[in-house]
């Protein structure tokens, strides 16, 4: 049950890029076609899951045990550096179609602050669900990682659908790109806030 | 170019949120009051400054393939005793602004300026650099705030003057997209030609 | 001098070397703000407390109090030999998330006064719930919950809600009453719950 409301609280209710503004740099910058939204998405998703396990096993059994929470920002954001890294040689080697498709993201993933972002959230802030909050679980914030990189994915493609048609539509001068591109995330993210209170 | 005119080209020319189009995480989600935004901006400036400033003066012991995790290194240290400090000096303003203190070290201006301009700079010119750009996203966040704290809750600087609400979306997420992109428009409808 | 080489050697000294500089730094100002850090966490609960009992001398006498599985902490306010109130900190969840508050209690049993600790609700609606004057908060002083129904007018209540937030306002009214029962517990009147009396402070309350 708790899955279930991490699923729908993150993915709609606290969409991570319409509620939490995190991820914003990817979710204008690579949102001009569904495609490659699509393939930044997955990328995400992979790169979140994983890198929010290591921070999470890292924060409860090296940082807290040693006392040394302060170093939180400056291991975590290490980790998931390294991470990406690896994630690309690995893939490269392994699967050079999938790295065809989804090596182009991996660098800008880093400075993806949803990563981060989700990694210190999950270690950081007590979750209410169904009238009980308490702090993740691994289990739990691997979940909360995966449907937050649902919801950016979900985010982003309706954004570069949204886009796609915006391109051959006639924008004042002063609006063209970015401009017109907020205000349609500003009313997506009206239409977001219908699923407020759902959870 | 002087050093002046490092401070002063961040303001407008190279403005980090209306021209670059950086860092927009920070300033969509802590500009709900106009000193929010100013903070933000703040905390913000001093890593830039700092981190500019010791990067430059490192830049050529540290081999250029290792370059980024050390820049990134540097700049979480910074932003690291930023948090420190805040939390302890400034509760307040800490818990308002929560996770966007650690997320300055995944701000792109950050490690944009490292790499563009302090890695090459000398460290008087790499601090004028940091400080123009820092200045330049620390005003664009608080007139962001200004405008969706005026509108959203009827107050400026938090001292209100209407005796009541607002409209309340400028201050809940939405209102920080609408407003940035008409900002946006009206900052490209002022400065068309001229940059 | 000339830029270093990337060789391996380089590398693994010069990222060693600047990962060592900034741990030492980091942890020496961890060290210089560690004290403060504590003692802003500490303040805020004495305002909290000060804020919701009526004038007492030194400081309150802690009490931890175990109500249906939770643990609550009392704080005893003296004046001299006698109890003028009691300051009890109660979590409930509300829209945005959990709602820390510390309500106030008369030796009598009326509501003294509420304090906010911390929110997470949502600014211009459930927030307002942290506006000392408003209506909503001075609704509750002086208010005994043996003769007023704790919950709000739509649930049948004797509470008026904020407009257009009643999950924040039923997380409160929640709160107060959880905090009444403690209270209860606490002054004898709920005989089945486990009061032991420590000198901890806080409860695993988070460094946020």
């Amino acid at each position: 049950m708790t899955i279930l409301l991490i699923l729908v609280s993150a993915i709609f209710v606290n969409n991570i890029v319409l509620s939490q503004f995190l991820g914003i740099c990817p979710f204008l910058g690579v949102s001009k076609q569904v495609n490659t939204a699509v393939g930044m998405s997955l990328a995400v998703t992979f790169v979140m899951a994983l890198a929010t396990c290591v921070t999470w096993l890292l924060q409860y059994y090296v940082l807290v045990p040693l006392n040394m929470v302060y170093m939180q920002t400056v291991t975590f954001i290490l980790v998931i550096a390294g991470l990406v890294q690896m994630v690309e040689i690995i893939l490269k080697k392994i699967s050079p179609a999938l790295y065809q498709s989804l090596g182009i993201f991996l660098p800008l993933i880093t400075t993806n602050c949803a990563v981060l972002g989700v990694a210190l959230m999950v270690v950081q802030k007590q979750f209410t669900f169904g009238g009980e909050s308490h702090m993740l679980n691994l289990g739990e914030s691997v979940v909360f990682a995966i449907a937050s990189a649902i919801g950016f994915g979900l985010a982003i493609s309706l954004f570069a659908a949204i886009r796609e048609q915006l391109e051959t539509s006639d924008v004042p001068k002063p609006f063209r790109g970015i401009p017109i591109a907020l205000i349609t995330a500003g009313i997506m993210a009206l239409a977001f806030m219908g699923f407020s209170g759902m959870v | 170019m002087s050093r002046i005119d490092l401070i002063k080209k961040g303001l407008i020319k190279d403005n980090p949120t209306f021209v670059l189009v950086l860092g927009m995480c920070p300033t969509l989600g802590t500009t709900t009051s106009a000193l929010n935004g100013m903070g933000m901006g703040l905390a913000t400036l001093v890593v830039l400054t700092l981190s500019n400033m010791v990067i430059s003066a490192l830049a050529k012991y540290i081999p250029d393939k290792v370059r980024i995790p050390s820049y990134i290194v540097i700049i979480s240290a910074f932003v690291t005793i930023i948090q420190l400090l805040m939390q302890a000096y400034l509760p307040s303003l800490y818990e308002t602004l929560g996770l966007f203190i650690p997320l300055i070290v995944v701000n792109c201006i950050v490690l944009g300026r490292a790499e563009a301009f302090a890695n090459k700079n000398t460290v008087m010119d790499s601090a004028c650099d940091g400080l123009g750009i820092g200045l330049g996203f620390t005003l664009s966040l608080t007139v962001i705030g200004l405008v969706r704290e005026l509108l959203g809750s009827g107050s400026l600087f938090g001292w209100s003057f209407t005796g009541g609400d607002g409209i309340l979306i400028f201050v809940l997420a939405p209102g920080a997209f609408l407003v940035l992109g008409l900002l946006m428009a009206l900052f490209n409808k002022l400065t068309q030609g001229r940059i | 001098m000339e830029k270093m080489e990337s060789s391996l050697r380089n590398m693994l000294l010069s990222l060693g070397a600047i990962c060592l500089v900034c741990a030492a730094l980091l942890s020496s100002v961890n060290a210089m703000t560690a004290k403060r850090i504590a003692m802003v966490q500490e303040q805020k609960t004495e305002r909290a407390i000060a804020q919701v009992v009526p004038q007492f001398d030194g400081t309150p006498v802690d009490t931890t109090v175990i109500l249906d599985g939770t643990e609550y902490l009392v704080h005893q306010a003296m004046a001299g030999d006698s109890i003028v109130g009691y300051a009890i900190e109660s979590v409930t969840t509300g829209f945005g998330g959990p709602i820390d508050l510390m309500v106030g209690f008369s030796s009598a049993g009326e509501i003294y006064s509420t304090a906010v600790i911390s929110h997470s609700e949502t600014p211009g609606l459930g927030a307002k719930m942290t506006e000392d004057e408003s209506h909503f908060r001075t609704q509750f002083l002086g208010k005994n919950p043996a003769e007023y129904n704790l919950s709000v007018s739509k649930d049948g209540g004797d509470v008026d809600a904020i407009t257009a937030s009643t999950i924040t306002s039923r997380a409160f009214v929640q709160a107060v009453a959880k905090a009444y029962n403690v209270f209860l517990a606490v002054t004898g009147a709920t005989p089945d719950a486990v009061i032991a009396a420590t000198p901890q402070v806080g409860e695993g309350e988070n460094d946020e």
